[in-house]
């Protein structure tokens, strides 16, 4: 029962960070129509930066707010420079690009801060001691932080969706790029900010599980994946979906490699495309995704 | 208080597809445009909205709208209803009604816009927590038209209303757009293949052929002109 436990909570704590990730892909995809495959290095950059303001003496919160704000302007100069001058449509260009920003980003990040992995400190209290037992199973502050911070942020853009003048034209412009337009929608406008919250969300997310990977240029090279199957159960249209899309990947990934005995810890990632590949059979909308956001 | 259309041009890149168009709609008169699949119908009130470059010259009450974007035109109190609805499928009918008036600004007096259409449409009211998608073809047209009212405008373009509804709800919608264009004098630029019932409660009509207008008049004479009969009436 420990043993499961403990499991089932090392599961929960990889789908938290898969989801995070993947509610940045949801963020960018709803308005754009864009996969933003640079995500991850957009935030391991930004990730740099905390490091860098660590580094120089700057308290850890403060670090990552700082991070974040750089996550939200580059997301926001990278729709408006490189995404909204290739048009609606242009599902491939958009492609292409993400790859190229992709490579760029890393290799920009690997000339500044070079291959060696960095330590970051932890947000709250990691010592051996610091967990919450539960029913014996450990669950470290850390790990507890990360999914509260990632409830709040998801409650605060549900919220923000869901009851703001703001969220409404966001949704619009998502729904029907035309009507919106219609209604007075700026629409590149909302695009862009979904990006910002897309840079947002990727910059709090790095520094939080820095401690654990380090900083390095191939710290979210999994993770984009997770986050992308993430993506594809949740739906590609939901933040909520994105989030319980994550944690539960991240439960059955590591359930399945603890218990099925060929799976092991190599064959992990193989679960999740698995997962991605059922999802995109069964039902390509993903559990909370609205139909039309079938065609990824 | 005049929408004026002066020598406009609007096509999508390759070519124009509206060629030369000049035409007026006053305060308080409806004015329909009839024309085939194919005459440019959509073209031009995609132009008038600014969903698309334009040439020429489009002015209203003064203000200059050739130039300007559509969130800006919205603005100047010109709204359209799409062609196909535009309904924003995965947002509530509640919430479509107030995406219509996301360009107003006394948001205070917004929910009391959306009783009134309710009372309009009692249909909608019924339906207000259910996703837009899930309404019949006339319960959407309802939709799609509050929508555009929700912003105030002070003329209503309507792009081909009728389109996949019965003869029945074609009926009820032209009658309703008669009765909002009366009790609010708002002026209408309709955009039509059902021609007979489109001017019905037009007061003048302009003939859209391949992107040009072919002939304009009263709505009377258009009825009971022989061409016009031949070409758009069918009998």
């Amino acid at each position: 029962m420990e043993l499961f436990l403990t499991r089932l909570i090392e599961g929960t704590n990889n789908g938290v960070v898969y989801g995070f990730l993947a509610l940045a892909l949801v963020c960018t995809y709803r308005g754009s129509r864009a996969l933003n495959l640079a995500q991850g290095e957009m935030a391991m950059f930004c990730t740099f930066i905390a490091w860098e303001l660590v580094h120089h003496g700057f308290p850890v919160v403060l670090a990552i707010v700082l991070a974040a704000a750089v996550g939200a302007l580059t997301g926001g100069v990278v729709e408006r420079t490189l995404i909204r001058p290739l048009g609606r449509n242009a599902d491939y260009p958009v492609l292409l690009v993400c790859i190229g920003l992709f490579l760029g980003v890393n290799a920009l990040a690997g000339v500044i801060w070079g291959g060696d992995p960095k330590a970051f400190p932890n947000l709250v209290p990691s010592g051996p001691n610091d967990y919450v037992s539960v029913f014996g199973a450990r669950l470290h502050y850390q790990d507890i932080a990360i999914a509260g911070i990632l409830v709040v942020v998801v409650t605060a853009l549900y919220a923000v969706f869901r009851y703001t003048r703001l969220g409404l034209a966001m949704r619009v412009a998502a729904g029907n790029p035309d009507s919106a337009l219609l209604l007075g929608v700026r629409v590149n406008r909302m695009n862009s900010l979904g990006w910002v919250f897309a840079g947002t969300v990727g910059a709090l997310l790095g520094p939080l599980i820095a401690p654990g990977t380090l900083v390095s240029t191939s710290m979210f090279f999994t993770f984009i994946i997770y986050a992308c199957a993430a993506a594809t159960l949740g739906g590609f249209d939901s933040p909520i979906g994105a989030v319980i899309g994550g944690v539960i990947i991240g439960i059955v990934e590591n359930l399945v490699a603890s218990y099925v005995s060929f799976v092991g810890d190599s064959l992990k990632l193989a679960v999740a495309l698995v997962i991605l590949l059922i999802v995109l059979m069964v039902r390509p909308s993903g559990l909370f995704g609205t139909r039309e956001a079938a065609r990824v | 208080m005049t929408l004026q259309l002066r020598n406009v041009f609007a096509g999508y890149g390759a070519g124009d597809i509206v060629r030369d168009v000049s035409l007026e709609v006053d305060a308080g008169e409806i004015v329909v445009i009839l024309g085939a699949n194919g005459a440019g119908k959509t073209t031009l009130m995609r132009a008038i909205s600014g969903l698309i470059t334009r040439r020429g010259h489009i002015t209203f009450d003064g203000v200059d709208l050739t130039r300007l974007s559509p969130d800006k035109i919205v603005r100047h109190g010109i709204a359209q209803v799409p062609q196909g609805r535009g309904t924003i499928v995965d947002l509530t009918v509640d919430e479509n009604l107030r995406a219509g008036a996301l360009a107003r600004r006394d948001s205070a007096r917004v929910a009391e816009d959306i009783d009134r259409w309710y009372q309009t449409y009692p249909r909608l009211a019924e339906r207000r927590k259910q996703k837009a998608g899930l309404l019949s073809g006339g319960e959407q047209q309802m939709l799609a038209v509050s929508r555009a009212m929700m912003s105030r405008p002070a003329v209503l373009l309507c792009d081909e209303p009728s389109l996949g509804l019965s003869p029945k709800l074609v009926q009820d919608l032209f009658a309703s757009l008669k009765s909002i264009n009366e009790e609010r004098n708002m002026a209408m630029l309709i955009v039509e293949q059902n021609a007979a019932t489109a001017l019905g409660i037009a007061s003048r009509g302009y003939l859209l052929e391949v992107g040009s207008i072919a002939g304009a008049g009263d709505a009377e004479y258009l009825s009971t002109s022989d061409s016009v009969r031949a070409a758009y009436l069918g009998y």
